[in-house]
Formats: structure tokens, C-alpha cells, sequence
């Protein structure tokens, strides 16, 4: 088995006004249902909405000297609205869960977690 | 057993023997590795001995133990090793058992390994040429117009994400299928445009057309009820039947329409038609199958000594419906030339100007064609020279150069 982490960048603008708000609800419902079916197909998996990237802190780093400050790492349109992390035997596998992720506008990286006890080549 | 017929004997059981490996142990790294071991000792091992009938057999076994010995020395996959059943003891290269093992075809499976689309398509046509057909890294750097150390470091990418990512070995389930062929054809595809650049390398070396050939007339064996993989295969075939024909002793490419007919191949070309009646028994048109269809009227030329440019005409206007594109648009705006004259199909290409193909050296190339059949000799030699602007390689180059010079005279 492997992990992966399948990150959500997403246009958090989409969800703005009346229509938005709408988009939202059908998102969220979508997650849930998607939840729901990692249940039913007994795929082990976590996940975590976040927070709006407005609401971010970063802290940066050079060598050693670091600085707070406000806002998200990433400077562009789409951030990193929220994230699952599954248990499935192969990439394929893990492209088939992420593609039913709900995203009205953006997009949505897959990445192999390192496993703990691999050692570092 | 000569040389040259043992190294060809171990070219052809390659795909087979490294399929086989990369599926056990997970890493194309290592199954090409161990290939290469076992084909250096077979090269020994046969040079004076008769060659055995399944030399396949005797390659994986070899390579196999190869591999398993490296990860014992290198211990570091200790898990991995484990995981392998025990190998009878003795490494007795004449052991009768080593010719007895048959090994299961991996082939597709390998080639849907290379062609995932989680690798990039340039990376994927890489991978595929060189681990599936064992082309050197030069050459097919040469072929991409890249440096050597470049290319390599391309493989390298690619095989590392497809360990490290997870890239499953398996051959997709039903419900991946129709996505994951389209993956491996478009791979092939790009392959196919490499050999197809014609003669215009000037670099032999970089001629990659017959392990392409190979290559899709192996995905037809494997896949025979697939359509459009037939299509492709057929479409190679008969770009490789004009090889011959395309370029005249100086290296100037000669057009397909003004080619000498008694120089393409027959028999590559009766194998496509055989492919092509085919695919169309099954019965599910596509636009590998048309572009094929397009190649097989022209080499029709030879035998009946001309060209049906009305039924290719048809052609080209269905394609443009499955795949429109520039090259398809100008194309069809040549074939219209030969049946509505060559003011219609200038016509044709003109409009296709608002399309953005200033710089796209196909479109002005048939432009200037059309504009010296309709006698207009200096808008002709103008278009030459914006065609000629546009870096073709050696042989367009020197057609184009003599084309100019012809309306300029």
C-alpha cells in the first residue's frame, strides 16, 4: 500500500455572493458523499478542510535568519483550500479517488508520502 | 553462431525479457540493467556455441539472477529480496533448465508502464524507445534535437517518478482502459512524427523510424482487436514502404506526389493494406485508421499510375472532423488544389492564414506551391523565402532552395 496526499488548490473567489454560497454547499455536500464512498470501498483516508488563505501566517526561512509575516506562502489564485490523505495500492488507484474530488475552479496535485520507514536514499 | 545474427536474436527477445524483469522487480532500472548484463554474457557465452532455441528463456533466467545477486551485494532492498522464491543453486550456464523456462509476454504491460500519463508525453516516447526497444540514449537524443546528458537525465526523471510515485506494474483494469490506450498511442504517435520527419535529419543516426515500426507493429500483435492500433501500425508501415523514395542522391527531399513509385516497399505496404481491411471488419473508423487510409490511396499510385486526390480529398474532410488541425487544414487545402484547381485550394489556404500560422513553415511552404501553379512566380518566391526563414532541416531546405530558384529563373 501506499499514501498519497491529495492537495486541493483551489479560487476561493468562486464561493463569493449569493451564487457562491450555493457552489459551496453543492461542494461541500459533494466531499461529504465522497467521504461517504472511501467508507464503502473501505479505503483508509483522513482529510481537513482549511481556513481561508486571508487567514494564513507564514514564516520564512534563509539560512537561518527567519521572518513572520502575513499571508500565504504562495502568491497566486489558487491555494491550498484543503487536503486528503488516502491508503491505496498504486498511483492509478490514487488518480481514480482524486479525480472525484470536487473543485468548481482549480486544481489538484497528487503526491506520494514518504514512508516513515524507508530509509533516505 | 555469428555476431550479428546473435545480436539480432537478442534484440528481438528484448521487450519480452525486460517486461518480464520490470514487472518482477518493480524497477526499469534494474530489469534494463540485468538485460544488459545477461546479453553481454550471452554474446560470450554463444560466440562459438550453437544458439539455443528459446533464447528468451535463457536471457530472463540469467538477467534474473543478475538482478537478485546486485541487490544481495548492494543490500539494500533486504525486503524486496525476501520477497523473491529461492532460486535453484548451481549457476551452471548450460543447465538444460535454463532453456526449458517459458516466459509469460509482458510486453503491453511494459508499454503502458512507459506511456502512463502521469509521465510527460516527450518523456514517455523517450522511456518507451529505450527500455521497450533498448535504443542507446544517443540516439534517441539525437532524434529529439536534444543533448545527450539531457536526454539521459529525461529517462532518469521519468523512471524515478514512476518508482517513486507509484506507477502501478499491472495492465490497467477495463473501466482505465480507453484512457490509458489513448496515452500510448499518442505516445506512439510522437514516435511515429519522428521517423516521419523523413529523411529531413540529416543525421542517419537519428532515424528512429524502424524501431518505431517495431514498436506499432508489436502493440498490433499484442491489441489486433483494437481499430485505431491497427490504424497506427498501418500508418507507420506505410511511411517506412516510402523510406526509399524520399530523398534524391543530393539529400533533397522529394515530395510525396513526385516520388518514384518503383522504390517504395511492397511489402510494407501490402501488410498495411491487410491491417487496414482489418480494422475496418471491425468496424469503428478513427483518425489513425483515416490518416492510414490517406497514405494507402496515395501509394496506390503504384499499379494504377495515378493518384485519387478526389477520394483523398473526402478523407481529409472527415478527418477534419475528428482531428482538426493546421496540418490536416493545409493538407486538405492541397488535396482541394488537385481536384478544384489550384485557385480554390489557394483560396483555402489563405483563409487559413487568420489561424495564427505565420510562423509555421508547412503553411507557407504549400502556399508558395499553390502560388506558382496559379502563376504567380514572384508571390511564390516570397513565400519560399518566408518558408526558408523558418529553420527546416537539411533536405526541406535544400527542396525548398531549389524550388525558389525555379520561380525566381
Amino acid at each position: 500500500m501506499m499514501q498519497y496526499m491529495l492537495m486541493i488548490h483551489e479560487d476561493e473567489s468562486v464561493y463569493a455572493g449569493p451564487e457562491g454560497e450555493k457552489l459551496l454547499a453543492e461542494t461541500l455536500a459533494a466531499h461529504m458523499a465522497l467521504g461517504e464512498a472511501m467508507v464503502a470501498a473501505g479505503v483508509s483516508f483522513s482529510g481537513e478542510r482549511l481556513k481561508p488563505a486571508s487567514t494564513a501566517t507564514t514564516i520564512r526561512w534563509n539560512m537561518g535568519e527567519h521572518q513572520i509575516h502575513d499571508g500565504a506562502f504562495s502568491e497566486s489564485h489558487e491555494e491550498l483550500g484543503g487536503f486528503y490523505i488516502i491508503d491505496v495500492a498504486n498511483l492509478d488507484e490514487a488518480l481514480a479517488w482524486a479525480r472525484r474530488i470536487p473543485i468548481p475552479k482549480g486544481a489538484l496535485e497528487i503526491r506520494p508520502v514518504w514512508p516513515m520507514s524507508e530509509p533516505e536514499a | 553462431m555469428n555476431s550479428a545474427g546473435l545480436g539480432a536474436s537478442i534484440i528481438a527477445a528484448r521487450p519480452a525479457v525486460v517486461a518480464v524483469l520490470a514487472a518482477r522487480f518493480r524497477d526499469l532500472d534494474l530489469a534494463e540493467d540485468g538485460f544488459a548484463d545477461a546479453a553481454e554474457l550471452a554474446m560470450r557465452h554463444f560466440a562459438d556455441a550453437p544458439l539455443p532455441a528459446n533464447i528468451g528463456g535463457w536471457l530472463h533466467v540469467t538477467a534474473r539472477r543478475r538482478i537478485i545477486d546486485r541487490l544481495r551485494r548492494e543490500a539494500r532492498l533486504t525486503q524486496l529480496i525476501a520477497e523473491q522464491p529461492p532460486e535453484p543453486e548451481g549457476g551452471d550456464m548450460d543447465a538444460v533448465s535454463l532453456f526449458d523456462e517459458q516466459i509469460p509476454d509482458d510486453r503491453l504491460r511494459l508499454i503502458f508502464i512507459c506511456c502512463h500519463p502521469a509521465i510527460a508525453p516527450e518523456a514517455r516516447a523517450a522511456l518507451t524507445l529505450r527500455v521497450v526497444c533498448g535504443v542507446p540514449t544517443e540516439r534517441i537524443a539525437a532524434a529529439f534535437l536534444m543533448a545527450v546528458p539531457a536526454m539521459f537525465q529525461r529517462l532518469t526523471r521519468a523512471k524515478t517518478k514512476i518508482r517513486e510515485a507509484g506507477v502501478p506494474f499491472e495492465t490497467p483494469p477495463p473501466h482505465l482502459w480507453t484512457e490509458r490506450l489513448q496515452a500510448v498511442l499518442a505516445t506512439l504517435e510522437i514516435g511515429y512524427a519522428l521517423a516521419f520527419q523523413d529523411a529531413a535529419s540529416s543525421e542517419p543516426t537519428a532515424d528512429l523510424g524502424p524501431e518505431v515500426l517495431r514498436l506499432t507493429d508489436m502493440l498490433a500483435e499484442l491489441l489486433p482487436d483494437d481499430p485505431e492500433v491497427l490504424g497506427l501500425a498501418a500508418l507507420v508501415q506505410l511511411a517506412e514502404a516510402r523510406r526509399a523514395a524520399r530523398v534524391d542522391d543530393q539529400g533533397r527531399m522529394i515530395p510525396l506526389s513526385e516520388q518514384e513509385p518503383a522504390l517504395w516497399n511492397d511489402r510494407l505496404i501490402g501488410s498495411a493494406a491487410s491491417l487496414m481491411r482489418r480494422a475496418a471488419q471491425i468496424g469503428q473508423s478513427g483518425p489513425y485508421q483515416l490518416m492510414a487510409a490517406i497514405h494507402l490511396t496515395h501509394s496506390r499510385r503504384k499499379g494504377e499510375g495515378h493518384t485519387d486526390w478526389l477520394a483523398i480529398l473526402r478523407l481529409y474532410d472527415m478527418l477534419m472532423v475528428l482531428r482538426p488541425g493546421p496540418v490536416v487544414a493545409i493538407n486538405r487545402a492541397v488535396a482541394l488544389s488537385r481536384v478544384e484547381g489550384p485557385e480554390v485550394g489557394l483560396g483555402e489556404i489563405e483563409a487559413l492564414g487568420s489561424m495564427q500560422l505565420e510562423r509555421y513553415r508547412p503553411w507557407h511552404a504549400a502556399r508558395a506551391h499553390l502560388l506558382a501553379q496559379t502563376g504567380d512566380r514572384v508571390g511564390a518566391a516570397e513565400a519560399y523565402r518566408a518558408a526558408l526563414a523558418l529553420n527546416p532541416a537539411r533536405a526541406e531546405r535544400l527542396f525548398l532552395e531549389m524550388k525558389l530558384q525555379e520561380t525566381s529563373a
